[in-house]
């Protein structure tokens, strides 16, 4: 056992600690990436002395805010509707709401652009007809704007996790709200989402950090909106010819204390942990609220929002793909429309190989994330080791650092070392495993968390041990949370590119770098293509995950 | 005036002399048979993968024994990449493709090995590195351009000052990051009338658009009804695919290049400069056409470019000194504008 954890813990100090490291240096020093300087504060002075710079924070904290509540809320809803209710359509609004997960953000902010561009924006023109006002418009280039598009592209993660939350709990403390008389409504307001505190505080900490470091919202609206955020400060540090590490670095010290400082607010807010404990030695089902009359509004409702904000954009996307350039639906390119993008994408170089080598890393990096992840959090959450608040932090580190940042430092650690990895796919694998650390950790606490310990302390006195116990009850236990952990892992690693930018070879590049090559060479079609073929490999890979994981999940009951 | 002209003229001489002894040793035996003992070419650059790869693909049939392998990285990522790797000495590119700037700066840091390629005297002297360490690829031919069903022909502008037409008033779009068109234009009217008059052309509420690819789209899409710097052979290629978008010179015409040059510590020197010369070669550079780029070779004109045009080269030596244009770039068209 301990063999184990240490392996695990050593493991995880080691990918998060070379980055961090990286980071810290690059921001004391002037030197460029891979070489030695002297030390010194003038990055921070340059930095922080900006008088640019507070605007901006101000700026990306009422993005980020505005963003990740919007997202928090209408993830949650639809999880609650999904997981805990009788509504109907709730197949179909977790399917839709996974497809948004896929797009690449690129494609999925240029979607938006085209259905509320006030001049374009297919949705207004319709607006306009129906409304016969030729002013009405929403108008995407705004804060609100970009506020809707950063949400969409956040949103289902918070589905995905609190999800998951909902599927562990126990029904006891419902149902003894409920035989005390209590609504449905002061039920789920007083214990559902009570009791679901850590997985709410978890998603949260992740959705607002991401929200911080957005990116294509703010570049391909936010310029236009002429709302700028502390990322664009961050992309024209290392824009300029000679890219400002340093600065950067600097810069990227802001995200390090806001990671730090939220976690810290999720320990104090979760402190005794075993109230949350909701999978206990008594007998544990899930049951769903009967909502009577209400079902078929809240079906509605759910289905209405999933349909607009992914059907929406999925269409775009397809037309998009099937157009030989950027262009609103008319009698005249119906005409027009052909399966050449998809050819053209089949005869692309190299686009197989880019296929098969980010399925391999997907799948490979995610089920290691969550494996490692799940040893973490039982250490954190069960075991009262010392120094375990240190090993979550070290786990949640690498969410602070800038993609670019990840690539050099992992790229001149393995010039230097002599572990030959450089020009392989465990690089990659490697630099994936880093960069989700910090969302397996979540996910694998926040189900940690509602596992009571008795269970585990009946496993041990049956005469079993710490690794069966792990393999045979937590495990299955935690499935709902390593599930949803592990697709958000194999999805956004299929579009992780500023990290994989640095480390790939020809024998290992991966498709987000033809996605990006595709874009960068203005073909906008082939990426749509590329796109639509994206949603239905996901489609059919959370089908298969999630019929695995209920198999894995089911047998020992 | 004179001795500029004496410079060129010495220039062209010295440099047809390297490139008669070069030739000679180009086709050397030796350079053959060491090409066929490394078997491989790996270059780095940014740009179109389909071209590079039917480059790739023509010359391997040329020279059976030498396969080339290439992979897509852009500016700076690549100088970041390429310089730490040279540094840990852990050299794996043979050749280094990238814009005009970059390359000069791999040059100054002593990244690149000089290598007169006898193919180089068919490029004009603007378009190759004078102590022969790197040669331009293609051109980029900068020029604004314009939806046509927005935009009436005879609307548009004859010279930059016409831009500042109050008719041009929130139509006019700009890539946030149009540094190359920025500088040379600051360089073509003189420093301070050109700052004079980029304050002037902010006024016109230009909106900045992040990403060429979005931005010429957007024209096509008719959000925006007219860009004011855009490369020339991308609304070309729309055009071509029936968009309503098209190309318009304004003289001068700001060009610049995507030069190619073999790494100081090149892996595979020889096979290196076997494929340098087939890049630069004749039929090397017509696989360009392909895509409607520009090849840089003289006597190999794009079908759709415009003859006799007036244009203003790019220089790459200014690349490292650009930093401050980038941030008064920032302070004339970003926020508050």
């Amino acid at each position: 056992m301990f063999l184990i954890l240490a392996a695990t813990v050593g493991l995880v100090a080691y990918l998060a600690l070379t980055p961090l490291l990286t980071l810290v240096y690059y921001s004391l020093t002037d030197a460029p990436p891979g070489a030695f300087g002297a030390l010194t504060l003038a990055n921070y002075a340059k930095a922080y002395f900006d008088p640019e710079f507070y605007p901006l924070l101000w700026n990306t904290t009422r993005f980020a805010l505005a963003s990740s509540a919007l997202a928090f809320v209408l993830g949650t809803y639809l999880a609650w509707i999904c997981e805990r209710t009788n509504a109907p359509f709730r197949g179909w609004v977790s399917t839709f709401v996974l497809i948004l997960f896929i797009i690449p953000g690129i494609l999925e902010t240029v979607a938006w652009i085209l259905l509320l561009s006030p001049q374009i924006g297919l949705v207004n023109l319709a607006l306009r007809w129906l409304t016969r006002d030729p002013d009405f418009a929403f108008n995407v280039y705004s804060f609100a704007g970009m506020v809707w598009c950063e949400a969409m592209g956040l949103y289902p993660l918070v589905f995905l996790l609190m999800s998951a939350a909902f599927r562990s709990q126990d029904v006891a403390m419902e149902e003894a709200s409920l035989a005390c008389g209590a609504s449905n409504f002061t039920t789920l307001r007083r214990i559902t989402l009570r009791l679901v505190t850590p997985a709410m505080l978890s998603v949260f900490l992740i959705v607002f950090i991401r929200a911080v470091e957005a990116f294509e919202v703010p570049a391909l609206i936010g310029v236009r909106a002429e709302f700028f955020v502390f990322t664009t400060k961050i992309y024209s540090a290392l824009q300029r010819l000679r890219p400002q590490y340093g600065i950067a670095g600097a810069y990227a010290m802001v995200l390090l204390l806001i990671s730090v400082a939220g976690l810290s607010l999720y320990y104090r807010m979760t402190k005794a942990a075993e109230k949350y404990a909701t999978i206990t030695g008594k007998s544990y089902r899930p049951r769903r609220v009967d909502l009577g009359g209400w079902r078929y509004l809240a079906g509605a409702t759910a289905l209405l929002i999933t349909g607009a904000t992914t059907l929406l954009p999925v269409i775009n996307l397809i037309w998009s793909s099937l157009t030989p350039y950027m262009s609103a639906p008319s009698r005249e390119m119906v005409s027009r429309l052909s399966w050449r993008s998809y050819q053209q994408l089949f005869s692309f170089p190299f686009a197989q190989q880019a296929f098969w080598n980010s399925v391999i890393l997907s799948f490979s990096s995610a089920t290691a994330v969550m494996l490692v992840t799940s040893c973490i959090a039982w250490i954190t959450v069960k075991s009262k080791m010392p120094g375990r608040l240190l090993i979550d932090n070290l786990a949640f580190i690498p969410i602070a650092i800038p993609g670019i940042v990840m690539g050099i430092s992992i790229l001149v650690l393995y010039l230097t070392v002599p572990i030959p990895i450089y020009g392989t796919l465990w690089i990659l694998f490697v630099a994936y495993m880093t960069k989700y650390l910090p969302y397996g950790i979540r996910a694998a606490s926040a189900s940690m968390i509602q596992i009571s310990k008795e269970l585990e302390e009946a496993s041990v006195a049956s005469g079993a041990g710490w690794l069966q116990t792990f393999r045979k009850i937590l495990l299955p236990l935690l499935m709902p949370g390593f599930v949803a952990g592990w697709v958000y892992i194999a999805v956004i690693s299929l579009r992780e590119l500023s990290t994989s930018i640095l480390l790939y070879t020809q024998d290992t590049i991966v498709l987000s770098i033809l996605v990006f090559d595709l874009w960068d060479s203005g073909r906008y079609s082939s990426v749509s293509a590329l796109g639509v073929l994206m949603v239905l490999f996901l489609i059919l890979v959370t089908w298969i995950a999630r019929k695995v994981g209920a198999r894995i999940g089911s047998i020992e009951h | 005036m004179n001795l500029k002209l004496c410079v060129w003229v010495s220039l062209l001489v010295f440099s047809a002399l390297c490139s008669a002894a070069q030739r000679a040793r180009a086709a050397s035996p030796e350079v053959l048979e060491g090409a066929k003992r490394e078997g491989e070419v790996v270059w780095y650059g940014g740009g179109s993968s389909e071209i590079d790869d039917i480059i790739g693909k023509n010359f391997s049939k040329k020279y059976p024994f030498v396969q080339a392998k290439k992979f897509r990285i852009q500016s700076q990522k690549l100088l970041v990449r390429f310089e730490a790797e040279s540094r840990a000495g852990k050299h794996v590119a043979d050749i280094v493709r990238t814009t005009d700037w970059y390359i000069d700066i791999f040059k100054k840091k002593g990244l690149l090995l000089p290598y007169d390629s006898p193919e180089r005297k068919f490029y004009a002297s603007e378009l190759k590195d004078r102590d022969g360490y790197y040669t331009a690829l293609y051109k980029f031919l900068h020029t604004t351009a314009y939806n046509t069903e927005l935009v009436r022909k005879q609307d548009l502008p004859r010279s930059y000052d016409d831009l500042l037409d109050p008719k041009w008033k929130g139509k006019l779009g700009l890539e946030d990051a149009a540094y190359v068109w920025f500088v040379n234009l600051l360089k073509i009217k003189g420093e301070s009338a050109g700052v004079e008059y980029m304050k002037k052309l902010a006024r016109q509420n230009v909106s900045l658009r992040s990403g060429t690819t979005l931005l010429t789209s957007l024209v096509a899409a008719g959000e925006i009804p007219f860009v004011l710097d855009i490369y020339a052979y991308s609304v070309e290629r729309l055009k071509q695919k029936g968009a309503p978008i098209q190309w318009h010179v304004i003289e001068p015409a700001i060009v610049h290049t995507v030069t190619a040059g073999i790494s100081k510590n090149a892996p595979h020197p020889n096979a290196a400069k076997l494929f340098m010369d087939y890049l630069l070669s004749e039929e090397g550079q017509k696989t360009y056409l392909t895509e409607s780029l520009e090849p840089a070779r003289t006597g190999i004109d794009a079908p759709w470019a415009p003859k006799n045009v007036r244009v203003y080269v790019n220089n790459p030596e200014i690349g490292d000194k650009v930093g401050h244009y980038q941030k008064l770039f920032a302070d004339i068209f970003g926020p508050g504008q």
